[in-house]
């Protein structure tokens, strides 16, 4: 396997205010390898985002707080440097792109302008060359150069979020970090956009954070797979591990309630009972326990603990500990 | 979380919350400004009601050897270029004012309201109509507007409450139009008229509580305003014709002797000062307390 | 089995700054009783403006609407009331459709109360079985929305749809915004409501693979127009519209051993303002040649299987 440069340890992340405590990230062990895709999946609330954020510094402040563990990238720990040398790491070696594009972009500066400044602030301030740089970018990602001058509104939302890519992409980052980055898109279009992501990524060796909810996304980009919930890693391995022999039972379910596109009879869909835990309550034991049909007494006492059920396949939960033993 | 109970209705356990009413009076509560505004809003109320019990003196006897005397023991807040009682008169005219800032922001609010929701709801040529006039009514300068609505209403308490609403009438419906119309596009709105709700109520039930609470705000703001208002047309005698001791016209009295006696400026502005904080505190915390998200 | 809705040659435009926006532009379907029709498309293809022209929500430029044999296309007054107690809409977006200041039971109870025909205790007892039958605990009658998650909200928002005892529901996008195993228990209940009332569903999406599960017969829009329409599962094995394929094609499968080979569409959808008269995919279709420029038609190419497209027998040989 090829080198392990990002490598977050048992992380957990609460936001705090003044009437509630979430706990956000419950413990979260990842390590990513260079040139992969890792897919972070999960619902609303499972605490993907914080993770990106986390790892790229940019947690809300003051709410958002590291209670433990530690991020390690490329052999620091981005938490014991200044501000100033994140911001060096920041936008040049780990970017991020965001779920919309129609944010993610000033309003009233030219595309190609958001694009040479970003450039220019790692650089060196070298202002011809990142001008130099916007436009290569741009043609990269299909955008032809003499859009420069335009501003985001005279862009279509497909076409924004090829700039935020291509602003994200510029300083030839060795992590990007891609928050739902076609959820907001139309399928055609999120077809274009996947496809000129992969290429860019392979073409450049960049290693990727794939946060979306969609399976069908996960299974076009990515190398491993990550399962959410609560705030916790639920399940991980490679691709073909989590899709070919899931093993959490929330990692079935989450297969059971998709709608098959298979030609097959269009039998019920199975749902997961109930509701996502309140992150202010979350319930005890096993997070998942209420929803899980093979829920134990056991499960609402002890918390699993993770178990590799094959090589690199890791799954939090007693009953395959159980079936282990 | 709001206190919640569980009542039994046709053998179902329900969430039974407080009326809407207790709830927002709880949250009101949660909030320490707005209670202050509250309670000096309420103090000022109460010195309003029994004003004639407090006042040592009479307000509108005058006592010329005693004229222009500052701050004393006898006269605490001093006495007028006639030497009336300063004091008294704050307390009694907090009848007056209040009534005054009350009433005409009230009708103007309700009027400008009335003509907003048509014109937000309606859009349109109606809408055309309805916002042209008010450009009309905002482009002439508010103090022109007011002496011409006193010379064709006339002078007087009543009357100067009516030429005072008449000039907030384009502001509040200028305001919940506005509210209405980021509010028009929700999906609710079209959904009441899919549930076969007539316009008029989905104006009284859906657009005007959802918009309401800015107007609140607004609201209490102008009432400041409006007391100044009335101020100015005291002063060029169109308003509330002295002797009555309200707070702005005591203040345009004062405002000859500035330099020499300040105190017959100070005291009335202090009071106009106090009226306008707390109702701004209160108002805050209202718009707060009227929000069903709020959790407390 | 009868046609429920039939809509004829509907248009809907809307008046813009710089022309007329074609939003709906001469589409004609018909729904049988007790069927599911689905719509799909890109943003802006006009299929949310057509559910909205259905239920009366705004009214069509042109073209005629058939609701159980009568005309039902412009109604006004009583009648539109007696329309919207038959014809019912579920909305997208679960978390904008509720009003903030309405608890559940209120929400639910609004179509009754506006119906002016119930008394206080049948309304009472009607918004208790509609909780029931929606799987909302009575428990929460007097709960604001902001306190339920979006599966609850859009159970509601069922409910109150539900309300008057409806024939026909547009549901647009109802699952859109939720959780995929939220989104499971909606389509459940929306499944079981339909065999449980024997009701009609125009069902409008973008996401494939609901509309697969859910209908029974699906219609493929583009830029405010009808490309393709058959049965459900003869349009995902024969699609025959080049852009049909496209956009089957798109769809990130979960089969992650049999890749389907993917077209990748060029450009983006052209604009809906006074478009040329001819096919509105030929700016983004592989296949188009100067015959794409003349108005198209739909063409019956198989049993129950319409295409508009003028080279439908050449790209597809099979059917020539």
């Amino acid at each position: 396997m090829s080198e392990k440069f990002l490598s977050v340890k048992n992380l957990h992340v609460h936001y705090v205010t003044s009437d509630a405590d979430v706990s956000a990230v419950n413990g979260i062990s990842l390590d990513l390898y260079k040139g992969r895709t890792l897919g972070l999946v999960g619902e609303t609330g499972a605490g993907k985002t914080t993770v990106a954020r986390t790892i790229l510094g940019i947690l809300p402040k003051p709410a958002g707080r590291i209670t433990d563990g530690e991020v390690i990238f490329e052999g620091q720990d981005i938490y014991k440097l200044t501000e100033p040398q994140m911001q060096k790491i920041r936008g040049s070696k780990i970017t991020m792109i965001f779920q919309d594009p129609m944010t993610a972009l000033n309003p009233v500066m030219t595309v190609g302008d958001q694009i040479a400044e970003v450039v220019e602030l790692h650089n060196g301030g070298d202002r011809a060359a990142a001008k130099k740089r916007a436009v290569e970018m741009l043609e990269t990602v299909g955008i032809p150069a003499e859009r420069y001058v335009e501003y985001p509104h005279q862009f279509s939302g497909g076409m924004k979020q090829r700039v935020v890519i291509a602003i994200a992409l510029a300083c030839n980052p060795t992590l990007l970090l891609a928050d739902e980055p076609t959820t907001a898109l139309d399928v055609t279009i999120q077809a274009q956009v996947l496809e000129l992501m992969k290429k860019l990524n392979s073409e450049n060796d960049t290693s990727m954070i794939l946060i979306t909810h969609d399976l069908g996304v996960v299974a076009e980009m990515c190398d491993d797979v990550a399962i959410m919930y609560a705030g916790q890693i639920v399940e991980k391995g490679s691709l073909e591990d989590i899709f070919d022999h899931p093993q959490h039972p929330y990692t079935e379910g989450l297969f059971g309630a998709l709608p098959s596109m298979k030609d097959d009879e269009d039998d019920r869909l199975k749902p997961i009972a109930g509701m996502p835990p309140d992150p202010t309550d979350l319930p005890s034991g096993c997070y998942f326990h209420p929803r899980c049909p093979y829920a134990t007494e056991q499960c609402s006492k002890e918390a699993p603990c993770v178990n590799e059920v094959a090589p690199g396949h890791l799954v939090q939960c007693h009953l395959r500990t159980r079936r282990e033993a | 979380m709001a206190k919640v109970k569980t009542v039994t209705i046709d053998g179902h356990e329900v969430i039974r919350r407080q009326s809407q009413l207790v709830a927002v009076w709880r949250r009101l509560l949660m909030s320490p400004s707005a209670v202050i505004g509250m309670v000096v809003f309420g103090l000022l109320v109460l010195v309003a009601i029994l004003a004639p019990v407090i006042a040592p003196y009479e307000y509108a006897k005058i006592d010329i050897l005693n004229a222009n005397q500052g701050p004393s023991l006898q006269h605490i807040c001093g006495t007028d270029n006639v030497g009336r009682d300063i004091f008294s008169r704050l307390i009694i005219g907090a009848r007056y004012s209040l009534t005054l800032g009350l009433c005409s922001t009230l009708l103007g609010t309700i009027i400008g309201m009335f003509f907003g929701a048509l014109a937000g709801y309606f859009g349109g040529t109606v809408d055309e109509i309805i916002m042209r006039a008010t450009d009309i009514i905002q482009s002439i300068p508010g103090m022109v507007l007011n002496v011409a609505m006193a010379c064709v209403i006339g002078t007087g308490f009543w009357q100067c409450i009516l030429v005072l609403s008449i000039g907030g009438i384009s502001g509040a419906a200028r305001m919940l139009r506005a509210q209405i119309l980021s509010i028009r596009d929700m999906e609710y709105i079209e959904a009441a008229a899919v549930t076969n709700c007539s316009p008029g109520k989905t104006i009284l039930k859906h657009l005007i509580p959802n918009a309401f609470s800015a107007q609140i705000v607004g609201m209490t703001m102008s009432i400041g305003g409006n007391i100044m208002a009335a101020a100015s047309l005291a002063y060029l005698g169109l308003g509330v014709a002295p002797p009555t001791p309200e707070w702005g016209a005591m203040l345009s009295e004062g405002r000859d002797y500035l330099a020499k006696y300040p105190w017959m400026c100070i005291f009335p502005g202090v009071m106009i000062m106090i009226t306008v904080l707390s109702l701004n505190l209160f108002g805050d915390g209202l718009r707060d307390a009227l929000d069903p998200k709020q959790k407390k | 089995m009868s046609a429920l809705v039939e809509i004829t040659d509907l248009k809907k435009y809307f008046k813009s700054p710089k022309g007329m926006v074609h939003a709906v532009d001469g589409v004609t379907m018909s729904i049988e009783k007790g069927s599911t029709m689905g719509v799909v498309g890109e943003s802006g293809c006009g299929k949310s403006t057509l559910g909205r022209v259905l239920i009366q929500m705004l009214a069509p430029t042109g073209g005629k609407l058939l609701f159980d044999g009568e005309d039902v296309t412009n109604l006004k007054g009583q009648a539109l009331r007696d329309y919207h107690s038959r014809a019912q809409f579920i909305f997208q977006d679960p978390y904008s459709s509720l009003d903030p200041r309405y608890t559940v039971e209120q929400a639910i109870a609004e179509p009754l109360i506006n119906a002016r025909k119930f008394s206080r205790i049948e309304i009472e007892k009607k918004t208790t079985e509609l909780m029931d039958m929606v799987g909302v605990a009575q428990r929460l009658r007097q709960s604001y929305p902001h306190e339920l998650d979006g599966g609850r909200r859009q159970r509601v928002v069922i409910a109150r749809a539900l309300a008057l005892d409806p024939e026909f529901i547009v549901c647009d996008e109802p699952v859109s915004a939720l959780d995929v195993s939220i989104q499971a228990q909606v389509l459940n209940l929306l499944e079981d409501l339909q065999k449980e009332r024997n009701l009609t569903y125009m069902f409008i999406t973008h996401d494939m693979s609901v509309v697969k599960h859910i209908s029974d017969n699906i219609s493929v829009m583009y830029l405010g127009q009808l490309v393709e329409t058959s049965e459900s599962r003869e349009l995902f094995v024969h699609s025959y519209h080049p852009y049909t394929k496209a956009l089957l094609s798109a769809i990130p499968s979960t089969d992650i051993h049999h890749r389907m080979n993917r077209i990748v569409l060029k450009g983006e959808i052209t604009s809906p303002i006074n478009p040329p008269p001819g096919c509105r995919f030929a700016a983004r279709c592989p296949y188009a040649t100067d015959k794409c420029r003349e108005p198209q038609k739909l063409e019956e190419v198989a049993p129950n299987h319409f295409v508009s497209c003028c080279r439908v027998r050449e790209v597809n040989p099979e059917l020539a």
